[in-house]
């Protein structure tokens, strides 16, 4: 890979290591030693048997990096991990720049940015879809967002997790198209649960519906997935509800704040609520179909309902 | 006591007049106009907020979001360089709970009070001085708010000791309010585009189990052939709507019905013209159902 050449003497930092944040940083350590850090110390112990170099402090990796990609649950832990007590601020210092790989806010992610100028430290938010599992293929995709030419002298080490990025705009609009995309997923989940759900209350088999949408005009990322294994119990991907409910508020928060109705997110967030309260939050999306077969009065199984 | 009150638009302004009408009052507003205005009935004007907290008591302010409320407060010659300890703010705004609660935190800091008393019952209610008052704060404050409070309103309900409460409150009775509002204007479009007289289907709901502010009010008002007497921003609804959702993602609750509620309203708000009154909906409704509620839109 020429590309490495050029990004050789970049020394690369990784703060969370979660279970997104840890599948990219994998996918960077296959082509380089990186320095990572998370708050629990047993994952940066993992990590450095596989090869990485441990940071013990957020300043300490700041301060040995050029480029510190962040990944945590939200803007506000970002914002902690930079200028909360202990965070990175201390050891930043003009030139290097942070890549926020996290689902985050895009107007929080402004504000952070702002912040981080004033000490020259430039910030490219760079969240991703497509799950643990695409990281690890090097397929995931990568929403990017920050001054254009600081992009550019990053791009090289963004490529080394996936040739899949599309340059978005300005600092905040890589969050700003991941929360769309989310938006669209999670709808596209539950209204195939719903219509499969009236579909097999009928008494439509879930394999002829998955055959028949899967080849048809209803086709989605989400039937894809979810409807080969509907029927057998099968997982898709794991991804926790209150993770999905955080990012679903996002998203309304944004239509809300620029003036967008947002009628079918908000009814599939509310969904999404509802699944969260009565699954609980560490539940994963699968789960949302007991929610579904709940409200209908049904369960999945292979064969068709008897009529 | 000396009393201040700043904020002299719809509510607010009303709310100054019924003050006025038994205490002197000094005011104070970035609209000229409305101060000139309350002067003409004997109050006296204030230079800057700052003045205005200096000469009084008790501030009272009404302004539309707690964004203005921050600003008004912690600005440049804002109310808290006049707010010395022992003074107490009467927040009337339809705010945010969480904001209201930081904003007491922090005048507490130098020894000024706030509580929060937003109102429901419209302008005509605070000119009547019959509008319901909610109020939440800490006992202190409540009983040195609770005689000004009487000037505007005997209905004064306590919310909680906790501040920000009341204008929960509000949130939670103005989303219940608007959705009930669009639920019955939906179903007496379908009523009407399918045969139903307007005046059959308002006289049956509001003897029966449907009946609601908007059937009792807005659609007798509409059979009347009477001009409507509401007053109120259809993008001041959906700031409401939008912060009772807001309160929702916070604790968790769903809230799928006044989530697609706050979508009309941000649909009427993005397609009826330069600021739409709440009533208003109702064009955006007969639109959707293809149909009108009121024939001649002259009389409605």
């Amino acid at each position: 890979m020429t590309r490495n050449n050029k990004t050789d003497k970049i020394h690369v930092g990784y703060v969370g290591l979660g279970a997104t944040g840890g599948a990219l940083a994998r996918r960077l350590m296959l082509s380089r030693k990186i320095h990572v850090f998370d708050i629990r110390t047993e994952v940066v112990r993992e990590f450095a048997e596989d090869g990485a170099l441990a940071t013990d402090s957020l300043p300490s990796l700041a301060r040995a990096c050029d480029i510190i990609f962040i990944c945590l649950p939200t803007s506000a832990a970002v914002r902690d991990a930079i200028f909360g007590e202990d965070g990175m601020a201390k050891g930043l210092s003009s030139g290097k720049v942070i890549i926020d790989q996290t689902t985050g806010d895009p107007f929080e992610t402004r504000n952070i940015a702002r912040d981080l100028a004033e000490v020259g430290v430039q910030l490219v938010d760079a969240p991703v879809s497509g799950g643990p599992r695409g990281a690890v293929a090097g397929t995931i995709s990568i929403m990017c967002g920050g001054q254009f030419d600081v992009f550019e002298t990053v791009r090289p080490v963004i490529e080394l997790i996936s040739p899949n990025f599309v340059y978005c705009g300005e600092t905040g609009n890589g969050h700003g198209a991941t929360l769309v995309d989310n938006a669209v997923a999670a709808c596209n989940r539950l209204i195939t649960y719903e219509a499969v759900t009236m579909g097999f209350k009928y008494g439509l088999s879930i394999d002829e519906m998955s055959k028949v949408i899967n080849m048809g005009t209803g086709w989605s990322a989400a039937s894809e997935r979810i409807l080969p294994v509907l029927g057998s119990g099968g997982q898709t991907e794991p991804f926790q509800l209150k993770l999905m409910v955080k990012d679903l508020r996002l998203a309304s928060q944004i239509g809300m704040r620029c003036g967008a109705p947002m009628l079918i997110a908000n009814m599939v967030r509310s969904t999404f609520e509802t699944g969260s309260n009565e699954l609980g939050g560490s539940a994963d999306l699968d789960q949302m179909k007991h929610l579904f077969e709940a409200m209908a009065n049904v369960k999945f199984t292979r064969s068709p309902l008897a009529k | 006591m000396q009393i201040g009150y700043v904020g002299l638009g719809a509510m607010g302004g009303a709310l100054a007049r019924r003050l006025l009408a038994e205490r002197s009052l000094t005011v104070w507003d970035l609209n000229r106009d409305a101060v000139v205005a309350l002067e003409g009935l004997g109050a006296s004007a204030a230079p800057s907020a700052a003045e205005l907290a200096r000469r009084c008591d008790v501030v009272l302010l009404c302004l539309p979001r707690s964004s203005d409320v921050r600003q008004l407060i912690f600005g440049s010659t804002g109310l808290a360089d006049g707010l010395a300890p022992g003074k107490l703010v009467i927040d009337q705004t339809s705010g945010i709970p969480g904001e209201t609660r930081s904003l007491a935190r922090q005048l507490a800091a130098q020894g000024a009070r706030m509580i929060d008393a937003p109102v429901s019952g419209g302008v005509s209610g605070a000119a009547a001085g019959t509008i319901t008052i909610m109020t939440s704060g800490p006992d202190d404050a409540y009983e040195q708010a609770l005689p000004v409070l009487r000037s505007i309103s005997p209905n004064i309900f306590r919310c909680g000791r906790r501040v920000g409460d009341a204008q929960a409150m509000k949130l939670v009775n103005n989303a219940m309010s608007v959705s009930c509002r669009l639920a019955t204007l939906e179903i007496v479009a379908m009523g009407k585009k399918m045969g139903l007289s307007l005046e059959t289907m308002t006289d049956v709901i509001n003897k029966g189990s449907g009946r609601n502010r908007t059937s009792n009010v807005m659609l007798r008002t509409m059979v009347d052939g009477k001009p409507s007497l509401s007053n109120f921003a259809l993008s001041l609804m959906l700031k409401d709507v939008n912060q009772a959702i807001e309160l929702g993602m916070e604790c968790g609750s769903p809230m799928a019905i006044t989530n697609i509620v706050r979508g009309l309203l941000q649909i009427g708000v993005n397609t009826l013209g330069d600021n739409p009154q709440l009533e208003e909906v109702l064009g955006l409704i007969e639109s959707m159902a293809a149909t009108r509620i009121v024939e001649d839109r002259s009389t409605a």
